[in-house]
């Protein structure tokens, strides 16, 4: 290979002969000041031309003299033109710059088993670049799409290492079947459920936390049903389609870049101290009326407690490092081209012990064994490992926040001795209040070994036959595997119902989806006019899941589980499920002169998940465009150089439910009763044979401009997408003797507008543009059958289902005030009276899940080598219920939760004008049987705005690249959620909890429980090309 | 590439369409444990082994999970200590998100419809006798109006509310079917309940291992007919399994006991033999003060002196544990101070007290009553008592309450007594006021037009 380039190295500089007369040189840069390799130069009008060298350096001689036009292009740059004279006095030097075109409509786009011109598309797909996903660091792939597209909402979940986020296109249709996009990599719908390990440790597994975003050449939303109408029964979500880097420049190129840096918190906690804690326990303990000495929390003695001041969030945080190495290497040549990446990331958060280990190969190549014929390969195989800790309600930071008290020790300071002189601790020993672990996050953090490794492969072999003219024939065989493993290790002293054990656990699960699909595609044009492409296709799809779990409880564990550990297996369970989706599919697209446009997609999906008496479903589409800017009386417009309208209308499904919900389970369990075995059915699943897919419709019309030359493009966009035989896990009446049933129940609305535009406001020496979005999505329950709002919930969070209010909106007692004269808290009562009992069925619906507009905004800015970037993500409107807040400025229980300062404005006397009321330990003095009770006042105005990305970077310049021979070094600082503005009093206002399913996540995402901020990072990074 | 390249890829594309019927038919694994409904009764071993799903859930319910509801409402025991749920039952302020009062109501309800499966699937079963049917069918219906009765009890109020019962009581679920649920009348729900019993009563053999005979039916009717104040109906009942039952009274006072004794009627089973432990004594253990000097449940400073007072008592002298001193004294309760009990859901002694109370309020056979109420006296180390009118009467009830003190008894007498137009109270509460009945667990509000109790109200 060296040999190889030398020599074309070489052979490229013989081609550098001193400028002859009647001759033109120059140089070919791209926008960053970069040398283009292979840039085509040609003189218009004729077949002369040449290309740039390793250098970016072209030469022509021997041109005719007199004015020539000189073409310069680059697949993706614009196409530029320059006139010169040529003389044969005077040799020409040029120094050109080329610059991409992000908005040329002649981009390719990846639609649904096909390409479009992005000038042609009549659907609604946004296209990133992989660039703008990796530019901030992230925790997984699909948090770099945040504020990058209009109607694309994407919330973090929190600072946890790997954590996923909740994904929405143009708002939330479904309940109970997976709100999320379907993703689909290089064709393939991958495996993407959050659920496979349930919600462990106050944290859902993230499937897409392996996927490595340097392996990404770009990504497209699919937002209408004219664009996801081709995915049939699981399109209603839309879709977002992966695409990963191929060798498509020509020669070998190299690319490695490096990241490193470190993350904070974006907030801390106001956790009380030793001091303040008490002041307030005795305040609420003389409030009263009880005598003596106050019994605290984990029978502490007050004088130990006195003695102690344990900062457990200092126990638990420091400064979290991320590193970054990638180095991708690809070749093209005319009849092959091939792409191999590997990367590493290893992103260890602020929480102590946390941090996630991605390590990812990709190997990509395309080959054309004839004329008619090419066969492709893409292959990933990667690896991500997640040290756990305790969070949330799990432990850790968690803890620090809640159950650890500062009167805590974290060890004992001295022996302690029991009433008959026996040593039952020594100094050093892990002081655990109560016995309980979580009351010591120190104590769970040293003594509990705890990861997970999931391991995935994704692979598709294709094939791509030309047989005869404008026929073409597609054939992909894929599998993506996913083995996952959780293993913990808890050392003695961890379970203090066992002090002297050691107890490890395993749990796995492989998930194997295969994917078969062929796809003939015939292009037939009438005239030069007319011009037809007709699609048809079938698909098969197979899911296999398997899991196991295991544990050993013995003395005898001492690390984590070896798989085939035989008391694991005997005391272990294993599992099944399987299911199939088999489709035919196909399309008809028509054109009059690339002017008029039109298209209908039908697609019909069989699965096995639907019940027996609905296997099938049909999914139409239809949408027309007009490109109104080629019409006659705008053809030389000035100010419109673009416009486009288009609309379409389409039924797509939603089929994310479990693989089994037609049928009713019976257990069998041997000695149960008596020594007797019984059978029984399963409470959480009666049979349901008519489950069906749940369907929604949508009605799009968008209008794309450019104006100015293309100076200002951009989109408008209106969509109203009904949902029906909406897919609900409903709460079934305890009285019918099961806890939940499928049903198909119901009708949700979306409707929303959306603006995106693109802008050069300067664009000299000093460039600088914008890109803006924003979005607004109404959502609205319309119907629920024949169910009342405590049907459906969010889980443990008090978030419902109500007719003619949005999905997921918080159901909640309202608070009114604290009372002046007592210091009680007044509640309203359903009519808005004032009452001092809280009562649930004083509850109303309050608050929304929803933002009522949400964006990105990014400024660019470029001068010289250097290049500066702002990225905002902004949410207006819309509510957090902090969640933990009924406990940390609630009553003082005796079971005990840290409270927060806030809690300092408290009612103390007749008179006082206080935000909280007075302090109590008992919850009769809120007005309630039980101390943790949910209202208004615990919920706040979500809006926020928060700089992203804030960047900085310099590009080498050529003069000095040309002695390295390197073609690019780029070095960059940049920082993430540098800044946040917001009126919100909790930690941070992007975030969403730990979910317990998918109605939770689509109900719920506005919820924050103990949950840990996102991550502040300072980073630096370094890229070479060469 | 030829043509013929393209059709043998559309025979392929045929192919696969055509195998699409078996392809989208999936199925859950069968396994040792779990096989899919259709496929689950199929013989009478089956039928057989979904009634015993019944009696091992009533012995979740019945472990002391609604005896602690009803005690909780009452005047015998002290605030629960660190069970907010519990605590939130003794404020008498119940609300639908109480998970410890949902998973005892759902065992109910759990159990009335695993019994009317049974009912339902026992005539598609082929190799079982008409007379194993009746059987079956009888020990279904005695577990559903046991557990009818025991959510009747505390969900509603009592019989006698209204002079012609037609209150609201709770949701009777008398078919196989999911569909929803309304709360019939209080009347409704005894006629029910009954019916259930006098199926069973015909039905059932006299004896049955450790599970439902004739004596079960005919000892929870005895229990019905007293809750509605029908004295002379409850006094026959109860003589008749007095009479014609093989139970005797145990010698020692405590019927808790672990394994078998002449004195249960129908008890729910702890086992522990073969290396398998299944330790029934469930959430009675709650009051457990052998071996937790904090035990949730303990009795009150005033039910303890009152059950405390006479040193003779041998009840009084072996059931209760004071645990620390002054103030901070806790009353500890002794009598569920054991592992793997057996719960006497149904016994001897409850239809002595029942016989006697309901004599001595007739006025009627007053030497029969009298001598009822000797026999548990007697046990307990007192001297038997010849009074008779109304002094009897108290004495029986004093009895009654120190005799069964915990096992979920009180509040149904409260009730009952408030009901036949007596002042009675229950820690300063009236009787009937809202808070005295249990709210339902929240999902029952999940289908439109469900009556849910009002919350709290006897402040």
């Amino acid at each position: 290979m060296n040999t190889l380039l030398r020599f074309t190295i070489l052979f490229l500089c013989l081609l550098r002969l001193p400028a002859f007369a009647q001759s033109v040189s120059g140089t070919i840069l791209d926008e960053t000041r970069q040398p283009m390799i292979g840039a085509a130069i040609r003189v218009a009008g004729t077949t002369i031309g040449t290309v740039t060298d390793i250098n970016g350096k072209f030469a022509l001689s021997n041109l005719a003299e007199g004015k020539t036009v000189l073409e310069i292009s680059f697949v993706g740059y614009v196409k530029e033109t320059r006139s010169v004279t040529i003389s044969k006095v005077k040799p020409v030097e040029l120094k050109i710059t080329l610059q991409p075109n992000a908005n040329s409509l002649n981009e390719v786009v990846v639609v649904g088993y096909g390409v479009q011109r992005k000038r042609d598309l009549i659907s609604s797909i946004v296209k990133l670049d992989g660039k703008e996903l990796t530019e901030v660091p992230t925790p997984s792939f699909e948090n770099g799409l945040q504020g990058k597209a209009s109607g694309l909402q994407v919330i973090t979940g929190s600072g946890a290492a790997g954590s996923g986020s909740v994904v929405r296109i143009r708002g939330v249709a479904s309940v109970s079947a997976g709100g999320d996009p379907l993703y689909v990599v290089d064709g393939i719908p991958i495996t993407q459920d959050y659920f496979l390990n349930g919600n462990t440790g106050a944290s859902n597994n993230n499937p897409l936390a392996t996927i490595n975003p340097n392996d990404i050449e770009s990504v497209e939303i699919l937002k209408d049903a004219a664009a996801t109408g081709i995915y049939g029964s699981r399109g209603s979500n839309g879709v977002i389609l992966i695409t990963t880097k191929r060798g498509k420049r020509k020669g070998i190129h190299v690319d490695f870049s490096t990241r490193q840096g470190i993350s904070k918190p974006t907030a801390l906690p106001n956790m009380m101290n030793s001091a303040q804690y008490l002041q307030m326990y005795e305040e609420a303990w003389v409030n009263d009326g009880r005598l003596g000495t106050p019994s605290l929390p984990g029978n502490i003695s007050l004088e130990d407690a006195r003695n102690t001041n344990t900062d457990w969030v200092k126990e638990v945080i420091g400064t979290g490092y991320q590193q970054n190495y990638d180095l991708g290497i690809s070749k093209g040549a005319e009849k092959y081209n091939v792409y191999g990446g590997l990367s590493r990331q290893n992103d260890q958060s602020y929480m102590k012990g946390n941090a996630y280990q991605r390590t990812a190969g990709r190997l990509n190549g395309d080959y054309k064994f004839a004329k008619w014929g090419k066969v492709s390969l893409s292959s990933s195989l990667s690896e991500g490992v997640n040290k756990r800790q305790g969070m949330g309600w799990n432990g850790g930071l968690g803890a620090a926040m809640s159950t650890a008290l500062p009167i805590y020790p974290i060890y004992y300071d001295k022996d302690v001795f029991n009433d008959d002189g026996a040593l039952i601790h020594k100094k050093g020993d892990y002081y655990l209040p109560s016995n309980d672990i979580n009351r010591n996050p120190v104590a769970a953090r040293e003594l509990r070994d705890w990861e997970t490794t999931e391991r995935r492969s994704i692979n598709s072999l294709a094939l791509e036959l030309n047989p005869i003219k404008n026929l073409y024939i597609n054939a992909t065989a894929s599998l993506d595997y996913m083995h996952w493993e959780e293993n913990q290790y808890q050392k003695p002293g961890f379970d203090q119902n066992n002090p002297t054990f050691g107890k490890a656990y395993r749990g796995s699960f492989d998930v194997a989806n295969h994917n078969l699909n062929a796809v003939i595609t015939y292009i037939k044009s009438f005239q030069e006019k007319h011009n037809f492409n007709f699609m048809v296709g079938s698909e098969y799809q197979n899911s296999d899941t398997r899991r196991f779990a295991g544990t050993k409880n013995e003395q005898t564990a001492t690390g984590f589980l070896d798989v085939v550990d035989a008391t694991a297996v005997a005391n272990g369970s294993a599992s099944f499920d399987s299911w199939n989706f088999l489709s035919q599919f196909g399309r008809i697209r028509y054109d009059y002169k690339k002017r008029f446009f039109t298209e209908i997609v039908g697609r019909r999906d069989g699965s096995s998940k639907f019940g027996k008496n609905n296997k099938y479903g049909f999914f139409p589409s239809a949408s027309v465009g007009y490109n109104i800017s080629d019409a006659a009386f705008l053809k030389d417009n000035k100010v419109i150089s673009f416009l486009k309208v288009k609309s379409s209308i389409g039924v797509n499904g939603n089929s994310n439910i479990p693989s089994y919900a037609q049928y009713g389970i019976f257990f069998t369990k041997p000695l149960a009763y008596n020594g007797q075995t019984i059978l029984f059915p399963d409470a959480g699943n009666p049979a349901n044979p008519n489950i069906q897919w749940e369907k929604s419709r949508t009605i799009d019309a968008a209008m794309e401009f450019g104006l100015f030359g293309d100076r200002i493009t951009g989109e408008v966009a209106y969509y109203n997408k009904r949902s029906s035989d909406v897919l609900l896990n409903v709460a079934t009446q305890t009285n019918t003797g099961f806890t939940k049933a499928w049903a198909n129940v119901g009708e949700i609305t979306n409707s929303g507008v959306e603006l995106s535009i693109k802008a050069k406001v300067i664009d000299k020496k000093f460039k600088w543009s914008i890109d803006f979005n924003i979005a607004r999505n109404r959502n609205e329950v319309s119907s629920l059958g024949d169910y009342t709002e405590e049907a459906i919930s969010g889980g443990t969070n008090d978030t419902r289902l109500v007719v003619g209010r949005p999905i997921g909106n918080n159901y909640l007692v309202r608070f009114s005030r604290v009372d002046e004269a007592t210091g009680r808290p007044v509640y309203f009562d359903k009519d808005g009276n004032e009452t001092l009992a809280w009562d649930p069925a004083n509850r109303v619906s309050s608050g929304s899940i929803m933002p009522d507009a949400f964006g990105g905004l990014k400024n660019d800015f470029r001068f010289g080598q250097f290049d500066l970037s702002m990225f905002w993500v902004f949410t207006l409107g819309g509510d957090i219920y902090d969640s933990s807040s009924k406990r940390q400025l609630g009553t003082y229980d005796s079971d005990g939760w840290n409270h927060r300062t806030d809690q300092f404005d408290r009612w103390r006397k007749p008179g006082d004008m206080s935000k909280y009321p007075v302090l109590t330990t008992t919850p009769t003095t809120y007005g309630s049987g039980t101390p943790w009770i949910n209202t208004d006042q615990w919920l706040q105005d979500g809006t926020y705005a928060r700089l992203r990305n804030l960047s900085l970077g310099y590009n080498l310049p050529e003069s000095v690249l040309r002695k390295t021979k390197l073609a690019k070094i780029r070095v960059a600082i940049a920082a993430t959620n540098l800044l946040t503005l917001t009126k919100f009093s909790g930690l941070d206002p992007e975030i969403a909890r730990d979910f317990e399913n998918a109605t939770d996540r689509n109900m719920s995402p506005n919820i924050t429980y103990l949950t840990a901020p996102q991550q502040k990072t300072f980073t630096f990074s370094l890229d070479i090309g060469f | 590439m030829k043509i013929k390249h393209i059709f043998s890829l559309l025979i392929v594309v045929a192919a696969l369409q055509s195998c699409s019927e078996s392809l989208l038919d999936k199925y859950p694994e069968k396994t040792d444990t779990q096989s899919v409904s259709e496929e689950a009764v199929k013989t009478k071993e089956d039928l057989q082994r979904l009634l015993i799903s019944s009696y091992d859930v009533i012995a979740n319910m019945y472990g002391g999970q609604i005896q602690n509801l009803s005690e909780l409402l009452g005047d015998n025991i002290d605030a629960p200590a660190n069970q907010n749920d519990y605590i939130q039952i003794y404020t008498r302020k119940t609300d639908i998100f109480n998970g410890t009062i949902g998973s005892v109501y759902q065992n109910a309800y759990i159990t009335i419809y695993r019994a009317n499966q049974l009912i339902f699937k026992k005539d598609e079963v082929a190799d079982i006798s008409e007379t194993d049917k009746l059987q079956l069918e009888a020990e279904a219906r005695f577990l559903r109006a046991l557990s009818h009765h025991g959510i009747l009890r505390l969900f509603a109020q009592p019989a006698g509310y209204t002079s012609d019962n037609s209150h609201l009581g709770i949701v009777l679920r008398m078919e196989f079917s999911q569909s929803a649920g309304q709360r019939s009348t209080v009347k409704e729900c005894y006629e029910a309940i009954l019916s259930d019993l006098d199926f069973a009563e015909l039905n059932l053999p006299e004896s049955n291992g450790v599970y439902a005979t004739k004596w079960s039916a005919k000892a929870l009717k005895a229990r019905v007919y007293l809750d509605m104040n029908k004295y002379q109906l409850a006094a026959d009942m109860a003589s008749d399994v007095i009479n014609n039952g093989p139970f005797s009274l145990i010698d020692t006072v405590n019927r808790f006991s672990a394994g078998a004794n002449t004195e249960q009627i129908f008890a729910t089973v702890s086992y522990n033999q073969n290396n398998v432990s299944d330790d029934r004594g469930g959430a009675f253990l709650n009051y457990r003060s052998d071996n937790n000097t904090n035990p949730t449940m303990r009795a009150n400073a005033e039910f303890f002196s009152y059950a405390t007072s006479d040193t003779l008592d041998k009840r009084g002298m072996n059931w209760y544990r004071e645990i620390g001193a002054g103030t901070t004294t806790v009353f500890g309760v002794a009598k569920f101070d054991r592992s793997f009990m057996w719960i006497p859901i149904l016994h001897l002694t409850e239809m002595k007290l029942t016989r006697a109370e309901a004599l001595a309020s007739l006025g009627s056979n007053v030497s029969t009553a009298q001598n009822d109420l000797n026999d548990i006296r007697d046990r307990a180390g007192l001297p038997s008592v010849t009074s008779t009118g109304v002094e009897l009467l108290q004495t029986i009830r004093d009895e009654r309450r120190k005799e069964m003190c915990f096992e979920g008894d009180r509040t149904t007498q409260i009730k009952r007594l408030g009901a036949l137009g007596g002042a009675s109270f229950s820690r300063n509460a009236p009787w009937n006021c809202p808070g005295m009945v249990i709210q339902f667990p929240g999902a029952e509000n999940t289908v439109t037009g469900f009556v849910l109790n009002p919350t709290g109200g006897c402040e």
